[in-house]
């Protein structure tokens, strides 16, 4: 019972998982193990899940304390550039709204672990107190925080229009 | 254009692009076995533990066909390390069913985290130069015990007796072995967790940086 009741809410739900494995895993295989990882670890924690917290809530605390965490091993084939701009689509996009959308989330790429937990959690329209909770930080952190990073993110999209 | 006008976009775009799991494929993924830090960590320690258990069995059965005097007391020697160390791994591998994700802030699980791997590898580190010193020790007083008439005061008066060559070409062979052993220990943990643990730190500064 306790079961399927799970994977009804992680089906239902699935899209948080892929969207914190997309923002911190580059490989596509290697989204596939952070993908079964944080599954996993849910699935674990399940039966601590009072309800006192919505589910997405609690599993993006789950999703993210397990992918700013996750270890991976040194892979023995070197990761080339293309790994690392994993995030880039092969055809050039047509549509400006889209190239906008892959030179942002490239520019995301090189932000740290923590800064894009905060990234994720600013897009899901979380209030600061509430990013605030789960980062573990203060609300005026998290402002501060934020600032900091939009302006990095600008510095870096600038940046590589300028290269291309 | 800024994260504030593309919110929506990145947003859909992230949610959309990955293929979504059928429910017989998330139930796949609950049989399987996790790949993260602290269920490696957590393996490990259970190995060693049960390791050690056996250790204890084999030390007991090897002292009792011991005959001799000098081996007793190198097995007691190991026998006592052994059993200083079972609960110490009991705590550890306590300590890794204590962090639960859906708990704590990601600044809480990422202290406890590193406190976790911080306190294991300094473990490993102190449990692999305290067996140093009582094998080497033992060894030379075992070699001494058998040149001398099976003694142990004449086995310890062996070395007293020695030409200064000899004895230094021994405290050199400890010496270097010693040193050897104390980097080569330093090394392998950080092999295996130095870059991890740096990472764990850099991440928590960030978080501990004043506003």
């Amino acid at each position: 019972m306790a079961e399927s009741e799970f994977i009804q809410l992680i089906q239902e739900h699935q899209r948080i998982i892929h969207k914190v494995c997309r923002m911190y895993v580059q490989r596509p295989e290697d989204r596939d193990d952070l993908f079964q990882e944080i599954t996993l670890q849910a699935w674990k924690s399940y039966p601590r899940f009072k309800g006192n917290a919505r589910f997405s809530t609690w599993l993006y605390r789950v999703a993210l304390n397990t992918a700013i965490t996750y270890y991976r091993k040194q892979k023995r084939n070197p990761i080339t550039h293309s790994d690392i701009s994993g995030y880039e689509i092969p055809e050039a996009p047509t549509d400006p709204t889209d190239a906008q959308f892959q030179l942002m989330y490239k520019a995301i790429g090189e932000l740290s672990e923590v800064d894009k937990a905060l990234v994720l959690l600013y897009l899901e329209d979380y209030p600061y107190d509430d990013i605030a909770q789960m980062m573990g930080i203060t609300p005026n952190h998290v402002a501060v925080k934020m600032n900091r990073i939009k302006s990095k993110l600008q510095s870096i999209t600038s940046q590589m229009r300028l290269n291309n | 254009m800024e994260l504030e006008e593309l919110k929506n976009y990145l947003n859909r775009q992230l949610e959309e692009q990955s293929p979504l799991q059928s429910s017989e494929e998330i139930s796949a993924i609950l049989r399987n076995k996790s790949i993260g830090i602290v269920h490696r960590i957590r393996k490990n320690l259970w190995i060693e533990f049960i390791i050690s258990l056996l250790a204890v069995v084999f030390i007991l059965y090897a002292k009792y066909l011991a005959g001799n005097y000098v081996m007793q007391i190198y097995f007691n020697i190991f026998l006592a390390i052994t059993l200083l160390f079972l609960p110490i791994f009991g705590w550890l591998i306590r300590s890794t069913y204590q962090l639960s994700p859906e708990l704590s802030s990601v600044k809480t699980n990422l202290t406890r985290l590193h406190l976790l791997i911080a306190r294991f590898t300094r473990f490993y580190f102190i449990f692999s130069m305290a067996i140093f010193l009582p094998v080497v020790f033992y060894s030379l007083i075992a070699a001494g015990y058998e040149r001398s008439n099976h003694s142990l005061m004449e086995s310890l008066q062996f070395y007293m007796h020695l030409p200064a060559v000899p004895l230094l070409l021994i405290g050199l062979y400890i010496l270097v072995f010693g040193i050897f052993l104390f980097f080569f220990a330093r090394w392998y943990i950080r092999l295996l967790y130095g870059k991890y643990l740096d990472k764990l730190k850099d991440l928590l500064m960030e978080l501990n940086t004043p506003e």
